[in-house]
């Protein structure tokens, strides 16, 4: 099944996952980036595994290939990973600095998933495409995807400060491919800190949808929201700060006794210490239009997380006309919030909950933090700005393969 | 009164160290001379063992050079993982139950009932808590959960947290016009209240 050949040239785009309830910044860019491209009349096909959830890896899509939208969407049979404890060990001593030899780090990349017919599908059909673009850095998908072509290959890292960045292994998708795509600036300086990068890197950034409208008060009726509240959206991990939310929010509300709630929405265990059963509140995984209005309801949105490469969600926050509340310990967020002035930050819980009574003691300040927010993501994270840079980059990588 | 604090303390600013300190911040605004005892020195002033047997052989030791030594239950217990989770569980709840019935100087310190490693409940955990002759808890909800786990109510003390005055976190946002001026007086107000609770 193939879309007919366009003027334009074939694409591949390669991702763990795919899906609108599949959870996860670089997934949602590579999904819209692929559709939008097909829009401007390139001949995408999108090579996925059957898996939707992160943590398990269960192949829950049927395999094959379907239409969605001007893509073809090519799904195919993730292979669970059988040296789990191995992986485990391996990460464990990664986190103590230790560098694994080569072979541990194999293993450590098996260890979660392969998906041998993907790469079997690349490696038959390479030619076929102009360029393949894959992301994020640190998955089988991409780590081995880059193989097949470097010379045509595109590498969204979404790269984070974390162990993991550290592997010689998955330096290598880095220095091979033919072009890095960043999604910000401190995400490219952290490459350079890391490792050598191939020549042709740029920071295309990605976008963000705006709405037309946000339903606030259908949004608070809908799930029994009767108090202000901050917002948290994403994957409920202590990797993206979720954990340490719930400490500095607890030390916030019992200490100042501020009247706020903490409202989550997404994927992941919430764990709600049971002191704070009424205070945290999970509405569960929303679609795209709800979560929109989750947003645009809360009094701020808080970003705990220092493993961000662009950080979708705080772009979600301005663009409903939320403030942003944000550690600033994430190089990322901290760049965006300080060249936006659309949020306050915090480093500490004293500073996390003099954030939070700044955010309900002065609302319209707060308001105007947001609208900052919004005219900045509006300059620099337009879907259309973002695509004129990928097909740029594209159209410089096709001169210097002819 | 000279107390011992046993527990993690910072660095790193884990979740068990801010709630050792905040039991350090409750017995020192009580009129105790404190000193603590955590797995390393760095911020506290001596070193040794807190967790599993080992910790308790600590506890055992240093009890009877202090009028009281409170222990925070999850810095004593060791995280129980692996085929071995159980047989630790077991061994530590043992150890620990001996030792708090033989010094009954000791207290625990439940900050955090839902952070207790390896859980509340079981036989083990009816042990520990039977053993305990004072358990300070913040919450009427952890007492209920202790209770609930076999502790005898009448062991069990709620001590308040330290709080601020309620509504003063709303006062002196006037001058936060901007950016700016609200991250300027967030660093000011939280280095303030981090002063005050500390000098306290």
């Amino acid at each position: 099944m193939h879309l007919s050949d366009t003027a334009r040239g074939q694409l591949a785009f390669v991702s763990p996952r795919y899906g609108l309830d599949v959870v996860g910044g670089s997934e949602a860019v590579m999904r819209e980036a692929a559709h939008r491209l097909a829009q401007r009349g390139w001949s995408v096909d999108f090579l996925t595994t059957c898996a939707r959830d992160h943590y398990t890896w269960r192949n829950e899509y049927s395999p094959g290939a379907t239409e969605i939208d001007g893509i073809i969407l090519r799904r195919f049979e993730v292979v669970p990973g059988t040296a789990a404890r191995a992986r485990a060990h391996i990460e464990a001593r990664l986190v103590e600095g230790e560098r694994p030899t080569m072979s541990e780090q194999l293993l450590w990349l098996d260890g979660l998933f392969r998906v041998p017919d993907l790469f079997q599908h690349l490696v038959v059909n390479a030619d076929r495409y102009d360029a393949i673009i894959l992301s994020p850095y640190l998955f089988w998908t991409t780590v081995v995807g880059a193989t097949v072509a470097p010379e045509r290959t595109i590498v969204m890292p979404c790269l984070h400060d974390e162990p993991y960045a550290q592997l010689d292994l998955l330096h290598r998708v880095l220095a091979e491919p033919a072009c890095l795509w960043f999604l910000t600036e401190p995400e490219h300086e952290l490459a350079h800190r890391i490792a050598p990068l191939t020549n042709r890197h740029i920071v295309t950034g990605a976008g963000v949808i705006e709405r037309e409208s946000y339903d606030v008060e259908g949004f608070r009726d809908r799930h029994g929201l009767t108090r202000p509240y901050v917002f948290f959206a994403g994957r409920r991990e202590g990797g993206k700060g979720w954990t340490s939310l719930l400490d500095t929010y607890r030390f916030a509300i019992e200490t100042y006794g501020i009247p706020v709630d903490l409202v989550t929405s997404g994927v992941g265990p919430v764990n709600v210490p049971g002191d704070l059963f009424d205070r945290v509140i999970d509405v569960g995984f929303l679609d795209d239009k709800e979560v929109a209005d989750a947003f645009a309801a809360a009094v701020a949105y808080v970003q705990p997380s220092t493993n961000e490469s662009f950080s979708r969600t705080i772009m979600e926050s301005w663009l409903a006309g939320t403030p942003v509340i944000a550690t600033t310990h994430s190089d990322v967020v901290r760049w965006h919030i300080e060249r936006s002035g659309g949020g306050v930050m915090y480093g500490d819980e004293y500073e996390f909950a003099q954030c939070l009574a700044f955010v309900m003691a002065a609302p319209e300040t707060a308001h105007d933090l947001a609208a900052a927010g919004r005219r900045y993501v509006l300059e620099h994270y337009r879907w259309d700005v973002v695509i004129d840079k990928m097909e740029a980059g594209l159209r410089e990588l096709a001169c210097a393969s002819s | 009164m000279r107390v011992l604090v046993i527990g993690q303390y910072p660095p790193p600013l884990t979740a068990e160290a801010r709630r050792t300190m905040a039991a350090v911040r409750g017995l020192a605004a009580s009129g105790a001379r404190v000193e603590v005892l955590a797995q390393f020195r760095s911020a506290a002033q001596h070193r040794g063992h807190i967790d599993g047997p080992r910790g308790a052989w600590t506890v055992w030791r240093r009890a009877h050079s202090y009028d009281a030594v409170f222990v925070l239950v999850d810095s004593m217990l060791r995280r129980p993982i692996g085929r071995l989770a159980r047989l630790t569980r077991l061994v530590d709840c043992l150890v620990w139950a001996l030792v708090l019935r033989a010094s009954p100087r000791v207290r625990l310190v439940v900050a955090d009932v839902d952070a207790i490693p390896g859980s509340i409940g079981g036989r083990t955990g009816a042990l520990l808590w039977n053993s305990a002759d004072r358990i300070i808890v913040t919450k009427e909800y952890a007492k209920q959960s202790l209770v609930d786990a076999g502790a005898l109510a009448e062991r069990i003390e709620i001590t308040e947290p330290h709080a601020e005055p309620p509504g003063r976190w709303r006062e002196g946002w006037q001058t936060a016009s901007d950016q700016a001026h609200a991250m300027d007086l967030i660093h000011k107000r939280a280095a303030h209240d981090r002063r005050a609770a500390r000098d306290s």
